[in-house]
């Protein structure tokens, strides 16, 4: 994978969380210039019909842009993507058709401005390479469409004739260029970070284990030599087994599985939520991201002290290759709620290849896929 | 142990919000740089456009000063650019040549109406866009109003004696102000959103020390198993009397053992296990266990230490388990290696068992056997049913970080 073919979004879940605003904003200015245009230049208009079709296409168009750029849904895929540009070129088009015999200038239109602006913010969500292919297939519309367009101007020029063309195209060009250049600058600077960082965690880790094993020696020592290290001593110093030996052997052996047995059987869930149901001790095969993102999504969820204490309930189980983990709880403030899980959704969400988060009035339902490897 | 506060930033679940300001800054240079550029090569084709339908287009002047703004782009764009000398110098040229653009066009050119307006504006927003670039001190918010204000009363000094009329660029002001705006709002934006930074680090930290831990604690857990359980185990069912030699030295092997850190010392080669592990096949083979070995028992060469020793103990406990509770004393080791895996299996014709049904307390199969392949990445399956025997493979990865 080069840099131009991944996404910012791959490497940084956050990043389309920082984006959300400015998107959502993006898509509002472009309805409100689109309708600006379209009345102030009404005159130009010779089929109302196709203008306000224009301009309904154009609110698909933002409407999809929004639902699917919000941090509950997957993130904004390659065909979504593909979608809302095609969908903003037919606007472009319609807006054109409208003004079809009656137009004056093709400055004036409100298509490829507000095509512009939708697009402006694809850079934080698709990969370079993408965005060019996109940016390449609508300019090649665009400059079509203007030359289709210009011979029905109604104040043409030879000059404005020739330059209809790059008015026409040179917003989205502009934009998707930059949005390219702003992906891929974006995925570089991320993969830096994640070259050093997991040369850094390494380090980390080797500091770690040298302050853990003499810890977890001492611990077995000390667990060994209470009663059943003396014993075997005995044994080797005396060279022989006498008869009480062997039913004293069998009792040391099942005092030492009684403590061992805890820790190892252990679910690691059991510690961060109310109930555990894993048969299968399934949570045990959950990856080392995957189960940090998930211990931060519930720190976060108890921090907001909007779980009924004693309600957070998790209960996995297997579906041939893939492990189904379901969460549920009792909660308050539905609304605060979201807006305090979100970042820490879209980060698991990254994690795992299928994940989705449910808030009613009352309940939350987490629902996470992870493979058996 | 370290505190998470210590591990935090190396944490690689987040992108740090410090790192999130300088790559997102740098991000939007370049989308500005390129934006700027896209306009600027769109201005110069319409330039020669104009030039070929009007042979008296003074293109010969215009397309020189919009190379002179771009290449002075460039020049701001590189890190020979940055210094406060090269801002002024670099400004002052490019309000120069946007001055000396509107001149030509309102003296020279025969252009009018929308394609002299289409040439400023978009000229302007390049320039507004350059000040977004070259600010690299605030959000870049301050540079786009200032590039803007630059580029319009450079037009304005150009057009001066013109009879061309100033009107307010409504699409220059309203990218200048719009864009200065956004800017605004994802520093804002990113401030906010990257306030989960530190409790999902913190969260990693917490959950990588908990995970080498309760690896340490599994290899611990294991090496008792095998050792002192083992020789606990071998007293429970002896006969009072004296003990035999092998059996005290086996006992004094295993005290010593669980008593050094397991790894303080460096871990042998696996050339060095793979012997060992047929050392053990051959005390097993004292012991009363036929172990047939087939497939390549060397391809454990092939493994780094940490996986071949976690490797090799398993197939160990594998076969002390049959030795201990299949009934029979002929067993199979198969060894073979794929191109990403390395695969044992140890095979019985014994009683068998159901797995579910073995007491929570026994911990050779849970322990020392499926603890240990897991902590190196790997995995085992078991099949067994009362009566038909017992098979066990391991698979353990060649390639990838053992924990």
């Amino acid at each position: 994978m080069t840099p131009g073919s991944l996404t910012p979004l791959q490497l940084d879940p956050l990043g389309g969380m920082t984006a959300r605003l400015i998107t959502v904003s993006c898509v509002a200015i472009a309805v409100i210039v689109a309708v600006l245009m379209s009345v102030v230049y009404w005159g130009q208009v010779s089929s109302p019909v196709l203008q306000v079709l224009a301009l309904l296409v154009l609110g698909g168009a933002c409407v999809l842009m929004i639902v699917s750029t919000s941090p509950y849904r997957a993130p904004l895929s390659r065909a979504r993507m593909s979608i809302i540009w095609s969908t903003l070129a037919v606007a472009t088009v319609l807006d054109a058709a409208s003004q079809w015999g009656t137009n004056s200038s093709q400055r004036d239109d409100w298509g490829p401005i507000a095509f512009a602006i939708v697009i402006l913010m694809s850079g934080s969500y698709r990969s370079a390479r993408e965005i060019l292919r996109m940016t390449i297939g609508a300019t090649a519309v665009l400059i079509a469409l203007a030359a289709v367009e210009a011979g029905s101007l109604r104040d043409s020029s030879l000059a404005q004739y020739l330059l209809c063309p790059l008015i026409v195209a040179s917003p989205v060009l502009a934009t998707g260029v930059a949005a390219a250049a702003f992906s891929r600058t974006l995925v570089v600077h991320l993969l830096a970070w994640r070259n050093s960082a997991a040369s850094a965690q390494r380090d980390v880790i080797d500091d770690l284990r040298s302050g853990l094993v003499p810890s977890v020696r001492n611990e077995r020592v000390a667990m060994l030599n209470a009663e059943v290290v003396p014993f075997l001593r005995r044994v080797v110093e005396l060279g022989e087994l006498r008869a009480e030996d062997s039913d004293r052997a069998r009792e040391l052996a099942g005092g030492l599985r009684a403590v061992m047995l805890p820790e190892s059987g252990r679910n690691w869930l059991e510690s961060v939520t109310d109930e555990v149901i894993d048969p299968e001790q399934l949570a045990e095969r959950m990856g080392n991201e995957q189960r940090s993102s998930l211990k931060a999504l519930l720190a976060a969820l108890r921090a907001t002290g909007l779980a009924a204490d004693g309600s957070v309930a998790v209960r996995v189980r297997s579906q041939e290759t893939t492990a189904h983990l379901q969460l549920t709880a009792t909660i308050s403030e539905p609304t605060a709620l979201r807006t305090a899980l979100a970042p820490y959704f879209v980060v698991a969400r990254s994690f795992f290849p299928r994940a989705a988060l449910e808030i009613d009035r009352s309940a939350l339902m987490l629902q996470l896929h992870y493979p058996l490897g | 142990m370290l505190s998470p506060a210590i591990l935090g930033p190396t944490m690689t679940l987040v992108f740090p919000a410090v790192h999130a300001a300088v790559a997102t800054r740098e991000a939007l240079g370049q989308a500005f740089f390129w934006f700027s550029s896209t306009l600027l090569a769109t201005i110069f084709v319409a330039e020669i456009v104009l030039s070929l339908h009007s042979p008296g287009y003074p293109g010969w002047l215009t397309l020189p000063i919009l190379t002179v703004i771009w290449i002075t782009a460039l020049v701001l764009r590189s890190a020979s650019g940055r210094s406060t000398a090269s801002l002024i110098v670099g400004g002052l040229v490019i309000t120069a040549s946007v001055a000396a653009f509107a001149f030509t066009l309102a003296n020279f050119s025969v252009t009018e109406g929308t394609s002299a307006t289409f040439l400023l504006t978009s000229l302007k927003i390049a320039v507004t866009l350059i000040g977004g670039m070259i600010d690299r001190r605030s959000s870049g918010a301050v540079g786009m109003l200032v590039g803007y204000v630059a580029a319009e009363a450079a037009v304005i000094v150009g057009l001066i004696g013109s009879s061309r009329t100033l009107i307010v660029d409504i699409p220059a002001v309203a990218i200048a102000l719009g864009g200065a705006l956004a800017l605004e709002l994802l520093v804002i934006s990113r401030r906010r959103t990257r306030q989960v930074e530190s409790p999902i680090s913190m969260a990693d930290a917490i959950e990588l020390a908990a995970r080498e831990r309760r690896v340490l604690e599994l290899r611990s857990s294991a090496l008792v198993h095998d050792t002192i359980l083992s020789e606990l185990a071998t007293l429970a069912t002896t006969r009072p009397g004296p003990l035999t030699a092998r059996t005290i030295a086996q006992i004094r092997q295993s005290i010593d053992l669980v008593a050094e850190p397991e790894t303080d010392t460096p871990l042998p080669e696996p050339v060095a296990l793979t012997g060992a592990l047929l050392g053990v096949i051959e005390r097993l083979r004292a012991d009363g266990l036929e172990v047939e070995v087939s497939g390549d028992l060397r391809g454990l060469d092939t493994l780094d230490s940490m996986r071949a020793l976690a490797l090799s103990q398993a197939i160990e406990q594998c076969l002390v388990n049959v030795l201990r509770h299949s009934g029979v004393t002929r067993s199979e080791l198969v060894v073979f290696t794929t191109a990403r895996e390395l695969t044992a299996m140890i095979t019985d014709a014994g009683r068998g068992f159901i797995e579910s049904e073995v007491g929570d307390d026994r911990l050779g199969l849970r322990n020392s056997v499926r603890g240990r392949i897991a902590s190196v990445g790997g995995k085992v399956q078991l099949w067994s049913s009362p009566g038909s025997g017992t098979s066990v493979v391991l698979t353990v990865p060649l390639l990838g970080e053992a924990t």
